[in-house]
């Protein structure tokens, strides 16, 4: 049985693309950049692996690049001490061993900027934040609002006119929204949230919490009790690591919670029934895979929403009715059309 | 909205505020035996965050949590030792040692995540334990009290906050009615004093360093054993410094020390309910930090007049 059909289709795309890869390469997989040497890329992550969603996400399409298209790949892990991330970038680039340096987050930009004029010769890559406007600088951002549109869709559905599907809904037609901080990048998630649960139900109330970091999981699950507490029926974490906190409330007092970055589905089945992706992994391999072919259009700003499965849905079917599948995947096709338009709180 | 706000304030905010104050009240309590013994105890965040994961590790590995207490506590003591060695015996400044456990406590922790648990930011065990829920169903009977201590979904407090509530007379009867308290005291009082009678300076300043470390341990397994039942990064998230606030707005005795703490506990109680209601999101976070400055000039400015007044008398 298949529980979740959105990351099959992912690596179904995934597995086209590389099909299509292939092919251009004449399947030797180890295709050269400039000279006869392969690519060789090195990824600079502004925290450590281990982080269950965008860092681990990153470097696994970073290996999977290594694995399909014959890259060369090093893992710098710049700890979270922002003292560290600077020298890490540029220690990177004036190695002279990498042609190309993908890094993220929005923490990275300043540095980015600085070392991309520093080092014209060196392409590099940065995730989750928009930079435009350097030759050597290609940016790639995520429609997180989009994705969350979805989630507020469903938790809307779920507690509102479909709660008699989920026995651990109550119907208040309240749901919640724990985020990390009141930055610009969440509050994308939170304006598509709000949006996708106006769109099933306008009289649906959302209740807003910021936990004021991303390491206070005690915190997070405080926030979360306090919403449940207040009616919520679901609440959607967006708060990384602290993030946590909300999905074991959830657990705790038997309620619905979603999942945000990667499938969080599994930490708490029953509870946690659907995850918002970020497909960092996904955006990258692409990334690389575009640059080896020369299209990676750099010095532009690019954002991967659901068309180009820069986001998706993880759901876990053992708990959510198809019929409610069947219409989230439905609105996902409107989105595609273009009849549903999301708005991003970024632009 | 005025019904919202005041919505805000009903019983289960009191049972709220009692869980968040538990790891707040353990730390600041272990930092009266350190402040009352001349010590500056600033290490508390780093031996709670320390004393979180071995705790857990040692309740997952022996699937019990009174063994996980058991190994928080014997980790907080461990590390309150280095702090005792150093300090005391190799004479370093206190404050210099103690910022120096906190950060080594987020690296280490994280080293010890990565070697063990395979993971750098948390560790979920698959089997996780939990000190248990304290339920009082007859207390339901009261009106009001139920709800205190049982909480709106009836799950009941924390074995562990119950144990803080309680440190705290015992604390006092300890420091305030025991010959050990007494010697202790004088320590801080006025060491030389102390020494002149023949009570051994350098070794009672171990005893406090080290008391703190038992009341930092079960701060530490309250976190990561209770609260939630995982251990996440620097998860102790600046409450042993919320502590250290507390010890000194409770004037560094075991009964100011709760009331401080119990009004930090309910200032982030009612920032977590109130936050839902659409107010400024940045407000609501100031707020238990605004109400922190607040208390602290009223208090001293409270204290500068009575001196005033006693130099005026004389």
């Amino acid at each position: 049985m298949i529980r979740r059909p959105w990351l099959l289709f992912v690596s179904l795309a995934l597995a086209l693309s590389l099909l299509a890869g292939c092919a251009t390469q004449g399947g030797d997989g180890k295709k050269a950049s400039d000279g006869d040497h392969p690519l060789s890329v090195a990824l600079v992550l502004n925290g450590t692996l281990g982080d269950k969603g965008f860092f681990d996400s990153a470097a696994r399409g970073i290996r999977q690049a290594g694995e399909e298209l014959g890259v060369q790949y090093k893992i710098i892990e710049a700890t979270y001490n922002p003292s560290e991330w600077e020298p890490a970038l540029l220690a990177a680039a004036s190695s002279g061993k990498y042609d190309m340096i993908i890094t993220g987050t929005w923490q990275m930009t300043d540095i980015v900027k600085k070392a991309a004029q520093e080092y014209p010769n060196i392409k590099f890559v940065i995730f989750d934040e928009a930079v435009e406007g350097i030759p050597n600088v290609y940016s790639v951002r995520y429609a997180e609002n989009e994705g969350s549109f979805l989630a507020g869709a469903f938790a809307a559905m779920l507690s509102g006119p479909k709660a008699d599907s989920f026995p651990k809904s109550k119907g208040n037609k309240t749901v919640g929204f724990v985020g990390g901080m009141d930055i610009p990048v969440i509050n994308n998630f939170r304006v598509g949230f709000e949006q996708g649960v106006a769109h099933v139900d306008p009289n649906t109330k959302v209740l807003v919490s910021y936990i004021g970091g991303f390491d206070d999981v005690a915190k997070g699950k405080e926030l979360a009790l306090a919403q449940f507490s207040q009616g919520a029926d679901i609440v959607y974490n967006v708060a990384g690591n602290a993030g946590l906190g909300v999905l074991e409330a959830s657990k705790e007092i038997d309620k619905y919670s979603i999942g945000v970055d990667m499938d969080q589905n599994p930490l708490y089945p029953g509870n946690t029934i659907i995850s918002m992706l970020k497909n960092v992994d996904v955006s990258l391999f692409r990334a690389i895979k575009l640059h080896m072919e020369g299209a990676l259009p750099y010095g532009k700003a690019e954002t991967l929403g659901i068309e180009d499965n820069g986001i998706g849905l993880a759901i876990d079917e053992q708990y959510v009715p198809k019929e409610i599948v069947d219409e989230l995947s439905n609105l996902i096709v409107q989105m595609k059309k273009g009849e549903i338009k999301v708005r991003s709180s970024l632009e | 909205m005025l019904a919202d706000i005041l919505a805000v304030f009903n019983l289960g905010l009191i049972f709220m505020a009692l869980r968040v104050t538990t790891p707040i009240l353990f730390a600041a309590l272990g930092g009266v035996i350190s402040e009352q013994a001349g010590v500056v105890n600033v290490a508390l965040e780093g031996l709670m965050l320390f004393s979180a994961l071995i705790g857990l590790f040692v309740g997952v590995t022996f699937q019990s949590p009174w063994l996980g207490l058991l190994g928080a506590i014997v980790a907080s003591l461990l590390l309150s030792l280095v702090f005792a060695f150093v300090t005391q015996t190799l004479k370093a400044d206190e404050v210099v040692v103690g910022i120096a456990i906190n950060v080594f406590a987020v690296g280490f922790t994280v080293f010890l995540m990565q070697e063990f648990g395979g993971d750098k930011g948390s560790y979920n065990p698959a089997h996780p334990v939990a000190l248990p829920n304290v339920p009082i169903p007859w207390l339901n009977g009261v009106p009001g009290l139920g709800m205190i201590v049982n909480g709106p979904n009836g799950q009941g407090l924390n074995v562990m906050t119950y144990l803080s509530l309680l440190s705290v007379p015992l604390l006092t009867f300890f420091l305030y009615r025991t010959v050990f308290g007494l010697r202790l005291r004088s320590v801080g009082e006025s060491p030389l004093a102390a020494a002149s009678v023949g009570i051994r300076v350098i070794r009672m300043k171990y005893y406090a360093i080290l008391l703190t470390g038992i009341f930092t341990g079960m701060a530490g397994a309250f976190m990561s054993m209770a609260y939630v039942n995982m251990f996440l990064r620097n998860m102790t998230a600046g409450r042993g410094f919320i502590a250290l606030a507390a010890v000194l707005l409770g004037a560094r005795k075991p009964w100011g020390t709760f009331l401080a703490a119990l009004l930090f506990g309910f200032a982030e109680a009612i920032s977590n309910m109130a936050q839902s209601l659409r107010l400024p999101s940045q407000l609501v976070t100031m707020f238990p930090y605004a109400v922190t400055i607040i208390t602290l000039t009223w208090f001293s400015v409270r204290d500068y007049r009575r001196r005033q007044r006693r130099e005026a008398a004389l």
